[in-house]
């Protein structure tokens, strides 16, 4: 009987661990996982533990329970900055969707000199926050040295008190911000314009709709998305940016214009007062908020069902 | 396609290596030593280094470093130059991980290390003379934490009231004073924007008054450590002092931006020639009026102390600065030469040099008695003057929170959005809060 000499099994990959792991797609994930490890999820994760201590800077912190969080939502300084922050919030995306929609119809027309009108606003949106601050903090301080003031005086209008009247500085922290986040929603709302195909435009041209019905009926629906997602990304910058307040009021006058992001740098860091696990808490209750329209930005997108799948 | 691989495998090593030297807090290794030398690492922030840009502070600050070798061969010196963002991060962080010998310290963090004893005493290493010769309420601030000499204060400012001498001939004793004279000005001078400047929107304004509040005789702590600050007596002398700085700004006499200003917001009224009289730190004699104005303005401005009220002691004023300070630590011998090193740092010549350069006031009474830009520097004479009789804020955990909390109550009543009463139970509420937490 001829014995059927059966072929050993060779293993269809014979690479070392460390040729399969070279190969493999490791190497491609591995600086981004250890990125998002070491810079996003460790911080993240040490934040809300710290917000459940007493800890201050230096001195190690003891567990607390939900103590910084009962104390915030009883702390008038907290709660007058929720406040503020939402009216903030509201007029800032409000002014910038507004204003961003304006300039990107007007930049849709052909005149000359267009570009350098597209890059003079888009300037305010890539100056620093503190550099913003101190601008219009001198433009605005009053005396004959701030420039609006200087301005009204030609018109022999009185002084107006621009940073030292609460109202007045709630009302110009909230300009300053539109001023500084309209270049990207002008980015963002001319790239909207763009996508809508031309043809129909010209159909309703030719069907003698005007310029507001072809506004209305065309061009807003069909950037519905862009929109959406302007909004969402310019709630979250309104919600997690300080700076430019820091320097322009610090919150002043007596808080009036504390935005929460700003109490949690005054309370993780500033004037001595070093109260990390408050700060954290402060920082948790704003990551909760942020959550909120990141759930709305991932829905509206379809994020998390794929992009480029068929 | 290999090739990006391996740079990507290269890129994961590096931002793993990244995350764990960070993670350290960028913290060095001593150097190695010569056999029979210790090494003493000490943290500084840049500006206060030999590696800052300025040429004159890279010199004086060189000259310590130089000095102390020549007299300590058995010692060398690291300075450890601080590279975060937040140079009180990496204090805490490196004195809580014995990775520097000493820090340079600002006074406001020094009772949080000190509290939990981190610092060596340095009193018993001081000779009388030495004693004798710094401020002292430089020793009754650094000891009211623990009892113990946890450092010796290196450089300090001290409130001050700067006026011009052609519209002001004297300085004002009292407010009541400053208000007569303020008015006058504003009288004679319709263009004066500010005849008197006072930041009032930070807790820059309550340094300001600081003294001002002892003066009338508040205390800001019971015996037992409570915050009485706001309490019975204590508040009707912020109420005094609120209302004079309401009085002076409903008059045009302080301009109405000080309600959100910080020191630093009289820069622009001083150099337009629009303010007669302000109140700021010791420092800004030398590094705004003398250093920005042209010489014969700057001719005019004169500096005295913080005024005071009418009933009371003369204005005193309140100091600030900074503190050298040597980590606990079991090695007797490396201890030894820590603390050298914070008695050399804190020397007449190192103060002297130092401070010339940097511009800041010294807290030794021998630098102002024998130097001769000391002696001579009208503004440092009166900061001299100042310090005599100067009081620190309590070095406590408690004092910025009712800093930033009293500072958020004078804004409040200044620009109207609170009334005197409402401001002050706002501001007591949270001091009584924070402090139930602590």
């Amino acid at each position: 009987m001829q014995s059927i000499v059966q072929p050993s099994i060779q293993p269809l990959n014979r690479q070392s661990k460390i040729e399969r792991f070279i190969h493999g797609p490791w190497p491609f994930i591995l600086p981004a996982l250890f990125g998002l490890v070491f810079m996003r999820a460790f911080p993240f994760v040490w934040q809300i533990w710290l917000s459940f201590t007493n800890m201050r800077l230096g001195r190690p912190g003891e567990f607390i329970g939900l103590q910084n969080y009962r104390v915030l939502f009883q702390n008038p300084v907290f709660l007058s900055s929720i406040a503020y922050t939402g009216v903030f919030m509201v007029a800032t995306v409000a002014g910038q969707m507004f204003f961003g929609l304006l300039l990107a119809l007007l930049l849709e027309e052909d005149f000359k000199g267009k570009a350098v009108y597209r890059m003079t606003f888009l300037i305010p949106w890539i100056v620093s926050g503190f550099v913003a601050g101190i601008l219009w903090q001198l433009m605005l301080v009053e005396t004959r040295f701030g420039m609006f003031n200087a301005l009204l005086d030609l018109m022999n209008v009185p002084p107006v008190r621009w940073l030292s009247n609460a109202r007045n500085a709630q009302m110009s922290v909230i300009m300053v911000y539109i001023w500084k986040g309209l270049g990207f929603s002008l980015l963002l709302m001319s790239g909207g314009l763009k996508i809508i195909p031309q043809e129909m435009i010209e159909s309703a041209d030719i069907d003698g709709a005007s310029y507001l019905q072809k506004l209305r009926l065309i061009k807003l629906p069909m950037m519905k998305d862009i929109i959406s997602v302007n909004i969402i990304f310019s709630v979250i910058a309104a919600l997690n940016s300080y700076e430019t307040v820091f320097v322009l009021t610090g919150g002043g006058p007596g808080g009036a214009t504390s935005i929460i992001a700003l109490v949690m740098f005054n309370t993780a860091f500033g004037d001595g007062r070093n109260q990390l696990g408050r700060g954290s808490a402060i920082g948790v209750v704003m990551f909760v908020v942020t959550l909120i329209f990141v759930i709305i930005y991932v829905r509206k997108t379809n994020f998390a069902k794929g992009y480029g799948k068929p | 396609m290999k090739a990006l691989r391996h740079i990507s495998i290269l890129l994961a090593l590096m931002i793993l290596f990244t995350g764990v030297v960070f993670a350290g807090g960028g913290q060095q290794a001593p150097a190695p030593a010569e056999p029979g030398q210790v090494t003493v690492r000490f943290l500084v922030p840049q500006w206060a280094s030999t590696r800052d840009a300025r040429i004159e502070r890279q010199v004086a600050f060189q000259s310590v470093i130089d000095s102390f070798h020549a007299a300590n061969p058995n010692i060398r010196l690291q300075e450890v130059v601080s590279t975060a963002s937040s140079y009180d991060v990496d204090v805490a962080n490196q004195i809580n991980n014995g990775t520097v010998e000493v820090v340079w310290i600002n006074n406001p963090f020094y009772p949080t290390l000190q509290q939990d004893g981190k610092f060596v005493n340095v009193e018993p290493f001081l000779s009388e003379a030495d004693k004798a010769d710094f401020f002292p309420w430089t020793f009754e601030a650094l000891k009211s934490v623990n009892g113990e000499l946890g450092g010796l204060w290196h450089n300090t400012d001290v409130r001050l009231f700067f006026y011009r001498t052609d519209l002001m001939p004297t300085a004002p004793k009292t407010y009541e004073e400053l208000i007569t004279m303020t008015r006058q000005i504003k009288n004679s001078n319709p263009e004066m924007a500010a005849p008197f400047f006072a930041s009032l929107g930070h807790t820059d304004a309550i340094t300001h008054v600081w003294g001002n509040f002892e003066a009338l005789g508040g205390r800001p702590f019971d015996d037992n450590g409570k915050p009485v600050v706001l309490d019975g007596q204590n508040r009707q002398y912020w109420e005094r002092i609120f209302r004079t700085f309401k009085e002076m700004m409903d008059a045009g006499l302080i301009p109405e931006s000080a309600a959100v200003a910080r020191e630093a917001g009289v820069v622009p009224l001083l150099l337009s020639g629009q303010v007669a009289s302000f109140i700021a730190n010791s420092n800004y004699g030398v590094r705004e009026i003398v250093a920005k104005l042209p010489a014969e303005e700057a001719a005019l401005w004169q500096a005295a102390n913080v005024p005071g009220y009418q009933g009371t002691a003369g204005g005193r004023s309140v100091s600030g600065g900074w503190v050298f300070s040597a980590r606990k630590m079991d090695d007797p011998v490396l201890q030894e030469a820590a603390v050298k090193f914070v008695l050399h740092a804190t020397s007449f010549m190192a103060q002297r040099n130092v401070n010339k350069a940097g511009g800041w006031t010294p807290t030794r009474t021998s630098v102002f008695q024998d130097d001769p830009f000391y002696q001579g520097d009208r503004f440092m004479v009166a900061a001299d003057e100042a310090l005599a009789t100067a009081t620190v804020r309590p070095l406590n955990v408690m004092s910025p929170i009712m800093a930033s909390a009293i500072a958020d109550a004078l804004s409040q009543y200044l620009s109207g959005s609170a009334t005197l009463a409402q401001a002050l139970d706002r501001a007591n509420t949270i001091i009584q809060q924070e402090f139930s937490n602590l």
